[in-house]
Parts: structure tokens; sequence; C-alpha cells
């Protein structure tokens, strides 16, 4: 019980520090934006590469997140979202219209659900914050607990961009059952990561 | 309280799949609605939180020192220039330039904010597109759509001409799987264009515009390089 406190302490403590950087990469601190970088750009890095499965197109997509995160820091408000959560919204966002741009919606998806696995090596844990690192933990433990009928729909939408209409086309599903199971698997993810915590 | 409609519709919100128009409607419900505002903040934080599910991957090398530099180019264009004489009037013109540039943007946005209030009104709709590379980062671009009649017009500023190539405008229609052609863009000089499109298919509600640099006389499909995207 202690543990769990503490880990929640540090995490709202590594919110804060998260917060505080974008303050200052609002105001143009190139120090504060290298932090923030360090801290947020594997995952992003990993979540567009994912989303575009093309390196050459996943370096680009990174670069333009980074150059929006830069422009637009002044435009974040901490008491509506996550620092983490509002850059990640933001990066997929441009991503999918890249990816609607070139024709790859729905392309790029053959073999995806196959490729998120639930545990990553020391290694690639050691690229991550520490406040994100738990974080990931519980997502993805949570994520391979979700019933493939879940999953998959939730995936097409995050990682792909897949409208609900793509989707049910793509799985041969009616539209309305689509729309339930993605919204059944928000609600079981949420109440896996609580359990959790 | 939040009922299961306006849940449902803020679970949408958040997974980007409501419509333009109700998507606008919703943000409106969002301003003066802390509940779900706070809904909405924890719906997006579990969404956003899915990233993590993905495979590490280690960015790329030399990636952040390039994007400092980058950013420390844009914020002081003049730093280099400190002797003589013709830098120094390089500097005042582009001061001037920059000036006027402003001005331009000004009332360009207040023009932009007249045709927005005007949309409540009409069919038509204004998109302002946002600059993919960092080359059209001090561009503008601006589409001015008539959905009813299925026509735009569309207006550049500071877009460079390209040997060889020409740019294209594109309509991306949520309901095609494919780019809808709108038409090459005329450059006459490198400062502005403006002109009338009218695209090849019907362009539904809440789509996007695109533009890219293409071989001369365009692409059936986008094949070179994105450099304004906006909605």
């Amino acid at each position: 019980m202690r543990q769990v406190h503490v880990m929640k302490t540090i995490e709202l403590s590594e919110k804060q520090i998260d917060v505080d950087l974008m303050r200052r990469v609002a105001e143009g601190d190139e120090a504060a934006f290298s932090k923030l970088y360090d801290r947020f750009s594997a995952p992003l890095y990993s979540l567009v590469r994912q989303m575009t499965n093309n390196d050459t197109e996943a370096e680009d997509a990174l670069s333009e997140g980074f150059t929006q995160i830069w422009r637009r820091a002044a435009t974040y408000d901490p008491d509506r979202s996550a620092a983490f959560t509002w850059a990640v919204m933001l990066v997929r966002n441009k991503t999918i219209d890249r990816l609607r741009v070139r024709q790859r919606v729905a392309k790029v998806r053959d073999g995806v659900a196959a490729q998120l696995s639930p545990e990553d090596d020391v290694d690639s844990q050691s690229m991550l914050a520490p406040h994100l690192r738990e974080q990931a933990r519980r997502v993805r433990e949570a994520v391979s607990q979700l019933p493939e009928e879940q999953r998959t729909p939730l995936e097409m939408n995050f990682f792909d961009g897949m409208t609900h209409d793509e989707i049910a086309e793509r799985l041969d599903t009616p539209l309305g059952t689509v729309k339930a199971r993605i919204r059944r698997g928000m609600q079981k993810l949420r109440s896996l990561w609580k359990e959790d915590q | 309280m939040i009922d299961d409609e306006m849940l449902e519709m803020a679970s949408l919100y958040v997974l980007g799949d409501l419509q333009a128009e109700q998507a606008a409607r919703f943000e409106a419900e969002l301003l003066g609605d802390v509940e779900l505002q706070r809904v909405v903040a924890e719906l997006q934080e579990d969404f956003a939180s899915l990233a993590l599910a993905a495979p590490m991957v280690r960015p790329p090398a030399g990636l952040k020192p390039r994007l400092i530099a980058q950013f420390r180019a844009e914020n002081n264009p003049t730093k280099v220039i400190r002797v003589s004489f013709l830098p120094w009037a390089i500097a005042a013109a582009l001061a001037v330039a920059a000036t006027f540039f402003f001005l331009q943007q000004t009332k360009l946005q207040k023009q932009v904010a007249e045709l927005q209030s005007r949309d409540l009104l009409t069919q038509t709709r204004v998109a302002v597109l946002q600059s993919q590379v960092d080359t059209y980062a001090s561009g503008s671009a601006v589409v001015v759509w008539d959905e009813k009649n299925q026509k735009g017009l569309v207006r550049f500023d500071k877009l460079p001409m390209q040997e060889g190539k020409d740019y294209q405008l594109w309509a991306l229609d949520p309901a095609q799987k494919a780019p809808i052609d709108a038409g090459l863009i005329p450059v006459v000089n490198s400062q502005a264009a403006k002109f009338d499109f009218h695209p090849s298919m019907h362009v539904g509600k809440g789509s996007k515009f695109a533009v890219s640099i293409e071989q001369k006389g365009g692409s059936k499909q986008p094949s070179g390089q994105i450099i304004f995207v906006g909605e």
C-alpha cells in the first residue's frame, strides 16, 4: 500500500515537471525543450513508427510533431490534460493527416495487432521517463487482457486513425457493433488500470 | 450529471469520430460544462495512454539538435548579420516586410473571422491550412469552401515557385478512400496565389484540404511532399 502511494506521488511530481517544462518551452527555452524531448521522444516516436510502419515517414512525423509542440506550447492548458496526453493527441492527429494524404490509412494495418507486445525488454523500458515506464507497464497489461473483438477495433482506431465506418467495413461488422466494442474496450481499459493502481 | 448520450458524444469526440459540425457543437457544449470537461480529460488521458502500448523504438539520433538549430534559426533570423551596411539594410527591409506580412496576416485573420461568423448562416466553410514542412512555415493558406455549390476559393501567401513542379490541391473526404483532386495552383509570382477550384468529385462534410508538390501537370493521387493540411 505504501509502495503504491509512493508511486502515485512520484507520478504526480513527474507530471508537474512536464507541466513546468511545457511552460518554459512556451517561453522559447531551448534547454527545457531539450529535456522535454528526452522525456517524450521515445514514446512519441514509437507511436508514429507504429502508425506509419515506415522509418522515414516516422522521423518526419516526429520532427513535425516536436515542431508543433515548440510552436504551440503556449496553447497547452495544464488544467485540461497532462502534458504527455496533449503531446500524444497533437502528434497522433498530425500523423493521421499525413496518412490520409498518403492514402495509407488502413493499408498499414496488416499485422499491426501482432506487433503490440505486452512487455518490452529492459533497454526499451529505459527509454521512458520513470512515470511513463510504470504507466506503460499498466497499459500493456490492460491491453493484453482485452478481448480480441474489443482490442482490434480500438487499435485500428488509435494507431491507424481509421474511422468507425472504415473499421466496420474492414472487419465486415455492423457500425453499431464496432462503436459499442470500442467504447466497451475503453471502459474496460479504465477499469483494469484502476484495478492495477 | 452527464447523461449517456453526452457520454457517447464525449467518447466519439475523443476518438475523433465526430463530423466537423457535431464536433463544433460538442465543443460549444464543452466550454460551459466543467463536469463534461473533466470527463473528456479523463477519456483523453485513457486514449492517449494507448500510445505506450506500442513497442518502444529509439528515436533517430541527431533529430534533437537539428530541431533546436531550426528553432534557433527561426527565432534569430538576423543573428549572423552584424557587420557592414548591407546586412542592416536587409534587416531593415525584412522588418518592413515582416510588419507588412503581420498586417496582412491580421487582415487575413479578420477576414477569416468574418467568414467564419457568416458560416452560421451559409454553407460556406473556411479552412486555415497549417504548414507541414519548415520551408513553408512562414506561409499561409486559406480555403473558403462552399459545400452546397461544391466550389471553393484558395489563397496562399509566400508560395515559392518550384522549377519543373506544380502545387496541387486535394480534398480529403473521410467518406472517400482516396484524396480528391481539386486542381493545380497557379503561382504567378512567389508572393501569393489565389484561384477558384471545383474538385473532380463530390466533397462531403468534414473534409480537410491539403496541398502537395507534384510533377509538372499534377498527379492523379498525391505522391510528392505534403506542404499544407487543414480543415
